[in-house]
């Protein structure tokens, strides 16, 4: 949203920011009061009354109108050098990071009516971590732990609130800050910090007492965002990092499903897991046409940046997934392996979207396509050659193939696994070397099965 | 979670002129000095870089840099702050007078006395309160003559006098290295020489070529003698150490990351092998393309495709030390390779099982399968005649194997998961 809009369409008002407190409800003007990243100061002038408000907040109070100074000096200055734009950067970090330190001692006090606006302020602080990378490439983990402390810190007074009254009990603010806590740990790449923020969340939902209410009744029912965002980060930690890819689609079809269809870089992103893992546990296959719609028409230059992610992905979705989809439905074992292993950028992109695992694992469903084709050309006579199987790879090459025992050897291995996950009915005999499979239904339906 | 402690940094005692640095470029944190030590390091988890101190306000935050939970008196952190700096004007108080004390004396009395003003029972969340009283970035020289010594864990902040300095280390490295190729002493011995030798590096933050040469050496003789816990530790602090690019050496620190890898098949850590996968594919292609580390890599693949023939091809040609990393998790593999191939085969000959997991010959199969209880399952065909097979019912051993690799699975590494 553009600064201008937001002026038109706020009215010229004076609000006094004691009210907030003294009267506990929040609404669009107090959370304009901390959108810090918008660089323009709200029109609506912000006072404090000082006869009731005690110390913390007042602090707040002039803590903010410091932090907007600051800002408008130097987004007024024309030519700011990169030691200025550091400075500036770090102090303000000091002074937001301040600010939430008393927001969230304010907020130990307060009811659920503050949790938005501290969950502005938060987030706040961690876009300006992004920023900071900009300008600092040495020392960022500090300031990103230091951040994390402070948004763990309104995690944990979200948490153990214990008021009995449901309407101002806190816990329904928290999944805002558990999606805060996952970027961050994401950032610092600590893999045992998101396991532990999963694990308590989970063992709090299940709590015998006091269960915490799921992420639709939350606060997040209000704010769908947040709901799609906590939906895409449980689907990712189940499926990068758990390798639970049942559950993983779960989540990643809701979030899926709550995201409205104008937000593309976040649809890319659900999408790049979604369509791995609905592959893997449930045999879903994307409709073609689905993606044609999404992608087809851009033919993006294979040079682009790989910096910027939102081109990489699309470009990502609308030509290497088109490819693996169309190579799990013919299995197509060759290109597969091409695609997958041997082109070193699409390595590169796995790796980082914690998808590497799943493309292994799907390999074997291009493996078992292939077997199921080749018994169908063999007008599904139940022995098959593994001769025949491995020659068919390389079907329309022009050079000679050499048969080896190795290579059978090797194939006799991979034709094992798949027998014995039960993807094929059969048995194989290494004397004959040939794979014998069932006369009724060799090739069972994966989805009954499952 | 994490688990470090503020562990107490003394002034040298006595002497107020700065000492020179130990070779030491990097202004290491010195909270976790002592966390070296067995029962304090968390196994298997790499730390990360910790944050320079280089301002007093960020040194304030990080004396409770780990304290994720909310302070259980409820108290906020700037009350905390303003508590401690209160404290810190008692202990400055109580200190300065007993300055002038030998230096034995003030020692005991910081280590031992139990009711130093800094002590303050009535907040006992608070993180031990010594660390303030001292200045974190003066490290201790030692002042210890013998070349032996034996290691004993630091309960307190160690004593200068039972501190080796880094020549008599060098000398004491050399002596030891020359037994042990002499072969006059255990391997007990040693590893309690070593780990005494890594403690007086740790605790004089000597952090320099030869502190990697102790870690290096400590490291392969653990592994020659399978001692897993020690490894572990001596592999997390050399990572730690090569993040310091002048002291690596290239082949070593390929080797020690082919060894990483494989210690992560072991503990069975997937997501951390796919992100040093991509470490290395982005910063550091030389490693990458290491024979070493690529032969782990594959091997990690092999394993998370179930791909046994690939598998055990590699496993055979590994012959450095990883092999007894490899020692570690391969019965558990190869129990579940037999399990895919008895729910794939029918019957499955002796000769095959020699081939696929490169077994010496035939009679090893056979005493291997009759250990883990498949005697009755061995059959032989025309028995006694040249065309002798022996095989293995696979149908039948079904559920005994799969009995077995579900047993297997449940086995912690020596107390270390």
């Amino acid at each position: 949203m553009a600064n201008e809009d937001f002026t038109m369409n706020e009215m010229k008002s004076i609000v006094d920011f004691g009210d907030y407190f003294r009267d506990k409800y929040s609404d669009d003007s107090l959370v304009r009061y901390f959108q810090y990243h918008l660089r323009k100061e709200s029109t609506t002038l912000y006072m404090l009354n000082n006869e009731f408000q005690d110390d913390k907040i007042k602090q707040v109070f002039e803590l903010n109108q410091r932090i907007w100074s600051n800002i408008t000096t130097f987004h007024s200055v024309p030519e700011r050098g990169k030691k200025m734009a550091l400075q500036y950067h770090k102090e303000l970090f000091d002074m937001i990071d301040e600010q939430l330190l008393l927001m969230n001692r304010i907020a130990e006090r307060e009811s659920r009516w503050i949790l938005y606006p501290l969950f502005v302020l938060a987030r706040e602080l961690v876009m300006l971590v992004k920023e900071l990378r900009k300008h600092l490439s040495f020392n960022l983990t500090t300031y990103v732990e230091r951040c994390g402390r402070s948004v763990h810190r309104s995690f944990t007074l979200c948490l153990n609130d214990r008021n009995p009254n449901k309407l101002e009990n806190r816990r329904s603010g928290v999944y805002l800050f558990i999606n805060l806590e996952f970027k961050i740990y994401h950032k610092l790449n600590n893999r045992d910090m998101i396991k532990n923020l999963v694990k308590v969340v989970k063992s709090r939902q299940e709590d015998r007492f006091e269960p915490l209410m799921s992420c639709h009744e939350s606060l997040c029912s209000i704010y769908n965002s947040q709901e799609v965002t906590y939906n895409y980060y449980m689907g990712q930690y189940y499926g990068c990092i758990e390798n639970n890819y049942e559950k993983a689609f779960e989540y990643l079809n809701l979030a899926y499903l709550g995201c409205n269809d104008g937000y593309k870089s976040q649809l890319n992103k659900i999408l790049i897991l979604l369509i791995p893992f609905g592959l893997l546990s449930h045999r879903k296959l994307v409709h073609q046409g689905l993606l044609s719609k999404l992608y087809g028409g851009k033919k993006l230059k294979s040079n682009v940046n790989q910096d910027n992610i939102y081109e990489n992905d699309e470009r990502m979705l609308g030509q290497l997934y088109k490819e693996i989809i169309k190579c799990c439905r013919t299995g197509n074992i060759v290109r597969y392996d091409n695609l997958v292993t041997i082109t070193k950028s699409n390595q590169i992109f796995f790796l980082r979207n914690g998808l590497y695992v799943s493309m292994q694992l799907l390999r074997e469903l291009v493996l078992l396509r292939y077997v199921e084709i080749i018994y169908q050309l063999n007008e599904k006579m139940t022995i098959i050659p593994l001769e025949m199987i491995y020659i068919a790879k390389f079907y329309g090459q022009k050079k000679k193939v050499t048969i080896t025992t190795e290579a059978i050897n090797e194939l006799e291995c991979e034709l094992a696994c798949l027998i014995s996950k039960k993807m094929i009915k059969g048995y194989l005999s290494h004397g004959n070397k040939c794979m014998v499979v069932s006369k009724t239904d060799p090739f069972p339906n994966l989805k009954i099965v499952k | 979670m994490d688990s470090s402690y503020n562990f107490v940094q003394p002034i040298r005692l006595g002497q107020k002129k700065k000492q020179p640095n130990n070779n030491n470029n990097n202004n290491n944190n010195n909270e976790q000095e002592l966390s070296d030590l067995p029962q304090l390091q968390k196994l298997h988890k790499k730390r990360k870089q910790v944050p320079i101190q280089n301002s007093n306000y960020l040194n304030n935050n990080n004396n409770s840099s780990n304290k994720w939970a909310l302070n259980s008196m409820g108290m906020s952190d700037s009350e905390e702050r303003r508590r401690k700096r209160a404290e810190r004007f008692n202990t400055n108080n109580n200190d300065t007078p007993s300055r002038s004390n030998s230096a034995e004396v003030t020692a005991s009395r910081n280590s031992f006395d139990p009711l130093s003003a800094v002590e303050d029972y009535s907040n006992l969340n608070a993180i031990a309160s010594k660390s303030q009283a001292y200045d974190k970035n003066k490290h201790i020289i030692g002042t210890c003559q013998n070349t032996e010594k034996s290691y004993l864990r630091l309960t307190s902040e160690p004593n200068p006098a039972l501190v080796r300095p880094k020549h008599i280390l060098k000398k004491a490295y050399d002596i030891l290295m020359k037994k042990h190729n002499k072969k006059h002493v255990t391997y007990p011995y040693l590893c309690d020489q070593f780990k005494a030798i890594r403690q007086d590096l740790r605790v004089q933050m000597i952090e320099n070529k030869f502190t990697v040469l102790v870690y290096e050496t400590h490291a392969r003789l653990a592994l020659e003698n399978g001692d897993l816990g020690e490894y572990n530790q001596c592999q997390s602090r050399l990572f730690m150490l090569y993040e310091n690019k002048a002291l690596r050496d290239d082949t070593n620190y390929a080797e020690f990351t082919s060894y990483l890898i494989l210690y992560y098949i072991l503990t069975d850590d997937t997501s951390a092998i796919m992100s040093l996968r991509l470490k290395l594919m982005q910063n550091e292609i030389k490693v990458f393309k290491n024979s070493l580390v690529q032969k782990s890599l594959n091997l990690s693949d092999a394993k998370l495709t179930g791909n046994y023939h690939k598998f055990m091809k590699i496993c055979d040609t590994i012959t450095s030390l990883g092999k007894h990393l490899i020692n570690a998790f391969i019965e558990k593999e190869i129990l579940r390779s037999l399990n895919t191939i008895c729910n794939s085969y029918n019957q499955v000959g002796l000769d095959f099982l020699r081939d696929e997991f490169h077994f010496p010959n035939i009679d090893t199969v056979g005493l291997f399968l009759k250990r883990e209880g498949f005697e009755e399952f061995i059959k032989t065909k025309n028995p006694g005649k040249p065309n002798q097979f022996v095989y293995l019912d696979a149908k039948a051993a079904k559920m005994l194997v799969s009995v077995l690799y579900q047993k297997s699975k449940k086995i912690d590494l020596k107390g270390q998961k």
